[in-house]
């Protein structure tokens, strides 16, 4: 029985000294015994002799299938048969069309994140893969270039809510991706206009080109809101709060095609918001878009949309990922902002205008396929359908 | 033999003696006894007499007969260390323990990947009865547990027969 004890131990300690930063010794300790009540009385037969992790490496090699059947042989076999440490590994390590579906390697990688009080019960990534192996997966968005704090929250819904939700799987895949699969493309560059920022994502077959660099500019929504304020506030145009604004910049907002041109024009029009009135803009409407091309207007120190869009195109070219260089001239602006009327149309004028003809031939920038709800299309795309090929 | 450990330099093959849990020694050369990553440290820390307190006779000599073989590979003897191992393996799950625990010990990967393969065949598409058999494990379940457990990973139930034989 003591070979048992030991290798429960060091199944235990391996775990919580592998997330050392995180609070959970005191729980891993109930946890730890907990295990140790029933398997005080049990035995693994023949395997006691060898140390766990052989016995886990011999059920690595016996594949997915055949070690989950081999949880009914009897307690402490399930026991060590469930270790998720094992699970993870089939789950990364997926030969067939899984790999398709961007698995949240990320996300799985770390583990079980700690243990939850006993009315949850802990994460089992074994019931994951067999889930997994019957049903296509639903699936989460995970922001572009989010930040640890993000997958830490983001971790944190996925273990509080959808797995109690019996959610047959999670996977996490960069928004972006989703944004180009909802155009029905699997190549081509995301702008991907978020709330704080804006990322410019080369994707080749589904698949973010890091290699290749993910431009990143310091403009997002809050930015293109605060401006209009700004501009409301010096007209002294009074409104109730910053959704008034940001109402106001999704119904009266364009951008220009020609900013010097539009400047000369009369471009007042009105708009009404519930329970605060009428409401008139004039230049704002087309300038508060513009500082995605001059950001100095919102005095700001940045690169303008369409330079940080050219130099991700050169970035391609350069890096010769295909013999056709075709694939980054699809353009697929993305989120709330990207619904600006006129940014898709403005954006391939200034691209073409900064590239040389054998590079601006063929660049097509289209607006969001399905307006601020692009990613979720894309989402619900591969929720039902392997992706492969190239349509 | 009384071979000191500065001899190597001299050309002459250096030995290292293994002794086992029951107090039998064996001298091999320095060259044969490396692929064993325990002793190899041990080597470079000035140790002529390894004592292998884990390993007995019987599981000493098995091994010492696959780093004998396993030194001679080159190019052109693949096939034969192939068929080597083939017979390497065939034996009763119980010397298999014993050897991989043994290897385990030793840090011989080699031989460990060899046995774990090894073992995993033979498990492989074995029915839960004969796994029961064959490692001589009492099922704790009851029958309604186990049917619980069984419709748990349904999906790992389905499809073919499984082996019921004990081999």
């Amino acid at each position: 029985m003591s070979t048992l004890f030991r290798k429960v131990w060091e199944s235990v300690s391996t775990r919580s000294s592998s997330h050392s930063n995180s609070n959970s010794s005191a729980n891993s300790i109930d946890q730890f015994e907990q295990m140790m009540m029933y398997i005080q009385t049990a035995s693994t037969g023949e395997f006691d002799r060898i140390p766990l992790d052989i016995f886990i490496q011999i059920l690595k090699i016996l594949g997915p299938k055949e070690s989950a059947k081999m949880s009914v042989v009897c307690k402490s076999w399930k026991f060590i048969v469930s270790d998720n440490r094992l699970w993870i590994h089939f789950l990364q390590n997926q030969h067939d069309a899984w790999d398709s579906t961007f698995f949240a390697e990320t996300h799985l990688r770390s583990g079980p994140l700690r243990t939850f009080p006993n009315s949850v019960p802990d994460l089992s990534f074994m019931s994951i893969y067999g889930q997994r192996a019957q049903v296509p997966g639903a699936i989460i968005i995970d922001d572009t270039e989010s930040d640890k704090a993000a997958r830490g929250q983001l971790k944190d819904a996925i273990h509080s809510t959808l797995f109690d939700m019996n959610v047959p799987a999670v996977c996490a895949v960069n928004q972006a991706v989703l944004a180009l699969f909802a155009a029905k493309k699997v190549s081509g560059i995301v702008v991907n206009i978020g709330f704080h920022q804006t990322s410019i994502v080369p994707i080749l077959h589904g698949k973010v080109m890091h290699q290749v660099g993910v431009e990143v500019v310091g403009i997002g929504a809050l930015k293109l809101t605060g401006f209009l304020k700004e501009k409301m506030q010096q007209k002294n145009i009074y409104f109730g709060s910053l959704y008034t604004v940001r109402a106001l910049k999704e119904n009266l907002c364009y951008v220009a095609l020609d900013y010097e041109a539009e400047l000369s024009k009369d471009t007042n029009a009105s708009f009404q918001v519930v329970s605060e009135g009428w409401f008139t803009l004039s230049e704002e409407r087309f300038k508060t878009g513009e500082i995605l091309f001059q950001p100095r207007i919102a005095g700001m120190r940045a690169m303008g949309l369409h330079n940080a869009v050219a130099l991700c195109m050169e970035h391609c070219q350069d890096a010769e990922l295909m013999a056709d260089d075709s694939w980054y001239k699809t353009v697929v602006l993305a989120g709330g902002s990207a619904c600006l009327p006129g940014l898709a149309e403005r954006l391939e004028k200034e691209v073409c205008g900064l590239l040389p003809p054998c590079m601006s031939n063929g660049i097509r920038v289209l607006p969001p396929p399905r307006g601020v709800d692009s990613a979720w299309f894309g989402a619900k795309l591969i929720g039902n359908v392997d992706i492969d090929a190239d349509p | 033999m009384a071979s000191s450990s500065s001899s190597s330099k001299t050309g002459l093959k250096k030995m290292l003696t293994l002794k086992s849990s029951d107090g039998d020694e064996f001298e091999l050369e320095e060259s044969i006894v490396i692929q064993c990553q325990t002793i190899k440290h041990m080597v470079e820390d000035g140790f002529s007499l390894i004592p292998l307190q884990n390993v007995d006779t019987k599981t000493l000599t098995k091994i010492i007969e696959y780093m004998k073989k396993h030194a001679e590979k080159t190019e052109s003897n693949k096939e034969e260390i192939k068929n080597f191992n083939k017979e390497f393996v065939k034996g009763s799950f119980d010397d298999q323990f014993e050897l991989v625990s043994a290897a385990n010990y030793l840090h011989i990967n080699g031989l460990m990947d060899l046995l774990c393969q090894s073992i995993a065949d033979r498990i492989n598409n074995k029915s839960v009865r004969a796994v029961r058999e064959i490692f001589n494990i009492s099922n704790d379940y009851t029958p309604d547990e186990e049917e619980k457990v069984r419709d748990e990973h349904k999906w790992a139930h389905e499809g073919g027969e499984f082996d019921e034989s004990l081999d």
